[in-house]
């Protein structure tokens, strides 16, 4: 199978004024190349997980339409392509392959899928834990490398505790990637959202089960355009400096911080799970030792890391240098970048809404306004003009451009949740030439 | 002086030639090299942490930190003249070019060229401006040298040429980026040094120390005093020459901008170009503000100027630019007076 290509491009300012330390940078990521897919090498699996809890029945198009989403899904699965499908209730349950572990997508074992998801029924509870530990026993019986699953539940995990949960989710992180949606309103944003940011997807609401077909489809279809897994970002930082933060800011927020490996005493391996051809934005932060004026550091290294496939070496590709100069120049320190500037107020916008819809909860009137009101500023400020629609169904705005609002007395659960899931969806700044940057170069 | 292989490519050559017969160079005239006596990384501890591992792009694997290179530090020692190039302590490049060259053997006296650039900051692209000057304006110092022709005209004549290869830089759809820069030269030979001087790079002639009285007599020929060769082309020193005070003069706004450089937009200038004749042992120094900045007076930089002279004279001259705050490039270019061949 051949291989993206990744390239690298770095935008900063790398000018600090003399005595400052601390260095920001955009790292956009691109793959091109990738084949059009995993077709028939075997080399990609999927297991749909579907929420069968009693409260799928209410209303009934819920659970119908799921069944539909689902056997969309199956149908969007290309053939020689390892898959499952998986009922969730307080217990987890393989509905097809009939038999142990995962069958090969075709034809006849598509069709016999569809039939077997048909018949399902909802009865029961929610325990996430339970099915996501299911997914991965059936992955571990799968030699695919690109291994995705999309898991589809209506309401809280109540059937087991979140520490249980928790603790699932650090045995399977890193074995595939989940896309995850809420359908209804009874789930919970916060619980979802860590879930999938662990597992490196996606997180929406589908408000209107109808809907659900579509989204399934398009998720499917993004795992079968995917040609490379398990990659990870690899960040080389000089001695005594400290990283900050490292999070994906397009084209959804994702905080990598934490989720460092370190590979030698001064890299360390972020995850950012299977790559098509596509682009994606990472904000570096990284404290650095000052340096004297006129001084000039590399204070980060940017490349991708794939994994070798069939006993070869892991492969690094493409690189890019984050750069610190000192200067009394204060016509260069002071230039704002506009990339950083753009992915800081993202970044700003999607804590604040997440921040003031959780003080709203608590019945905290006063941060709520203020969180929401800045949140109002930011989305108008940006263009943000989905986000500052959607919180126009929260709060009342009475001047954007001040942030002056107040908080709606009803607001319907959907437009809360709506709001709060995708706060951390960000929108692409439009790129100046990349000629502009020194440091960057393709692979 | 007998000549047994190119000083360039190193190939042999015969006892009458003047030329190399493999590359074409004119075997009586060693030259610092077109694009600068840009040096290639010396290898070993990072500068900043001594930590081993530099990669490929010059910087430090540990730590980090660029290491100087290229531009950032040139040095060349051709014996009959020196000269270092340093970017400072504040600058994030070396703006600053310089480039010399001798003749020996030709036709005429010893005679040692040298020429030095300043870039102008505030311009767009000032090191390629400079370094361009710097290598045009010697190749027609030297072919003037070597057809025994007249210093003073050729003076003028690098001058023009060194406007002519600025200017080709500038980018006519970007007006007020023009690249640019100051421009000094010297020609020194065992009786004159003719300089040239646009914009405020300076050329200064240091006296020799007194050798003290137990020195044999002809070290005794008495030379002029120590003394500033050339006039700044700056807005403080055209008020001053029309007779302003020095301190309501440096008072003025834009005090030290320049009222003449050498680039496209410059307009028709003419270099100030003045022949002298020292009458003693000395030496001649050509530098940037980088340097004179720090110590303008004359007789204060011969103080200051290590008596080795050489590079320990040129390195400790950019030392003590260092120590002052190294604001700016420090370039300073130094000709032992009078040139003669033994000083190789």
């Amino acid at each position: 199978m051949t291989q993206p290509d990744f390239a690298v491009e770095v935008y900063q300012n790398e000018y600090l004024s003399s005595g400052s330390t601390e260095v920001n940078a955009i790292v956009t990521v691109t793959a091109s190349g990738a084949p059009t897919g995993p077709a028939t090498s075997g080399g990609a699996a999927e297991v749909i997980i579907i929420d069968c809890s009693g409260s799928m029945h209410v209303p009934r198009t819920k659970l119908t339409s799921a069944k539909q989403a689902t056997a969309a899904a199956i149908d969007t699965l290309r053939d020689g392509v390892e898959f499952a499908v998986v009922a969730g209730t307080d217990e987890a349950r393989r509905v097809y392959p009939y038999q142990h572990g995962m069958v090969v997508s075709s034809p006849t074992t598509r069709a016999e899928a569809k039939q077997a998801v048909a018949q399902l029924a909802a009865n029961g509870g929610t325990a996430i834990g339970k099915w996501l530990a299911l997914a991965d026993a059936l992955f571990a019986t799968s030699a695919a490398p690109m291994r995705h699953a999309i898991l589809l539940t209506d309401g809280q995990n109540m059937h087991e505790t979140p520490r249980q949960l928790a603790t699932t989710l650090q045995q399977v992180t890193g074995h595939f990637v989940c896309d995850c949606r809420g359908v209804g309103t009874d789930w919970e944003v916060k619980e979802l959202r860590t879930i999938a940011d662990t597992l490196l997807g996606t997180v929406d609401i589908v408000a209107q089960p109808e809907d659900l077909e579509a989204d399934f489809r398009a998720m499917a279809a993004g795992a079968m355009d995917k040609a490379v897994a398990d990659v990870s970002l690899r960040l080389w930082t000089p001695q005594g400096a400290t990283v900050k933060f490292v999070k994906q800011v397009e084209p959804t927020l994702v905080d990598l911080t934490a989720r460092r490996t370190d590979t030698t005493p001064r890299e360390g391996d972020y995850p950012t799970g299977s790559w098509g051809s596509e682009t994606r934005d990472y904000h570096v932060c990284v404290q650095v030792p000052a340096a004297a004026t006129g001084e000039k550091m590399m204070a980060g290294r940017v490349s991708l890391v794939v994994p070798g496939t069939g006993g070869n070496p892991d492969q690094v590709l493409g690189k890019g240098r984050i750069l610190a100069v000192w200067t009394e120049d204060t016509a260069l320190s002071t230039r704002i970048n506009r990339e950083v500037a753009h992915y800081t107020g993202q970044a700003e916008l999607a804590a604040v809404i997440q921040e003031g819809l959780e003080a709203r909860k608590s019945g905290d009137v006063e941060t709520a306004t203020a969180k929401l009101g800045r949140a109002v500023q930011l989305a108008t400020e940006t263009g943000h003009s989905d986000t500052a629609k959607l919180l126009s169904k929260v709060v009342d705005v009475e001047d954007a451009r001040t942030g002056t609002v107040r908080l709606k007395r009803k607001v319907e659960a959907v437009d809360e949740m709506t709001l709060d899931t995708r706060s951390s969806k960000t929108m692409r700044v439009r790129k100046k030439q990349p000629d502009a940057v020194p440091g960057s170069e393709e692979a | 002086m007998t000549v047994t292989s190119c000083p360039g490519c190193g190939a042999a050559v015969g006892q009458e030639d003047r030329f190399c017969e493999s590359c074409g160079q004119s075997l009586l005239v060693r030259r610092t090299p077109v694009g600068g006596p840009v040096n290639e990384l010396a290898g070993g501890a990072c500068v900043a942490c001594g930590g081993e591992n530099i990669d490929a792009d010059g910087f430090c694997a540990d730590c980090g930190r660029a290491q100087p290179s290229g531009r950032d530090r040139m040095e060349s020692d051709l014996g009959m003249v020196v000269g270092v190039s340093d970017k400072g302590r504040r600058r994030a490049r070396n703006e600053d070019s310089m480039s010399y060259g001798t003749v020996l053997g030709a036709d005429a006296p010893p005679t040692v060229v040298g020429v030095v650039c300043d870039g102008v900051a505030t311009s767009d692209r000032a090191d390629s401006a400079s370094q361009r000057a710097v290598d045009e304006a010697l190749g027609v110092l030297l072919d003037a040298v070597l057809e025994n022709g007249d210093a003073e005209e050729a003076t003028r004549a690098a001058v023009a040429k060194a406007i002519e290869v600025v200017s080709e830089l500038a980018d006519p759809s970007v007006p007020g980026t023009a690249p640019s820069c100051t421009f000094v030269s010297a020609v020194v030979t065992p009786e004159k040094v003719t300089v040239g001087s646009v914009g405020d790079s300076r050329v200064y002639w240091i006296a020799a120390p007194d050798p003290g009285p137990d020195a044999p007599r002809e070290l005794h020929r008495g030379a002029m005093p120590s003394q500033v060769l050339t006039a700044d082309d700056t807005v403080a020193a055209e008020l001053i020459a029309e007779g302003m005070s020095p301190e309501e003069a440096n008072a003025v706004h834009q005090a030290h901008a320049l009222s003449k450089w050498i680039g496209a937009d410059a307009g028709d200038i003419e270099p100030r170009v003045v022949t002298v004749e020292p009458g003693g042992p000395g030496f001649v120094l050509l530098c940037s503000d980088g340097l004179w900045n720090y110590v303008p007076d004359a007789a204060a930089l011969a103080e200051a100027m290590p008596e080795e002279g050489g590079m320990v004279a040129a390195a400790g001259l950019t030392k003590l630019a260092l120590d002052l705050g190294g604001h700016d490039n420090i370039t300073t270019v130094i000709v032992p007076f009078p040139p003669t061949e033994g000083t190789e």
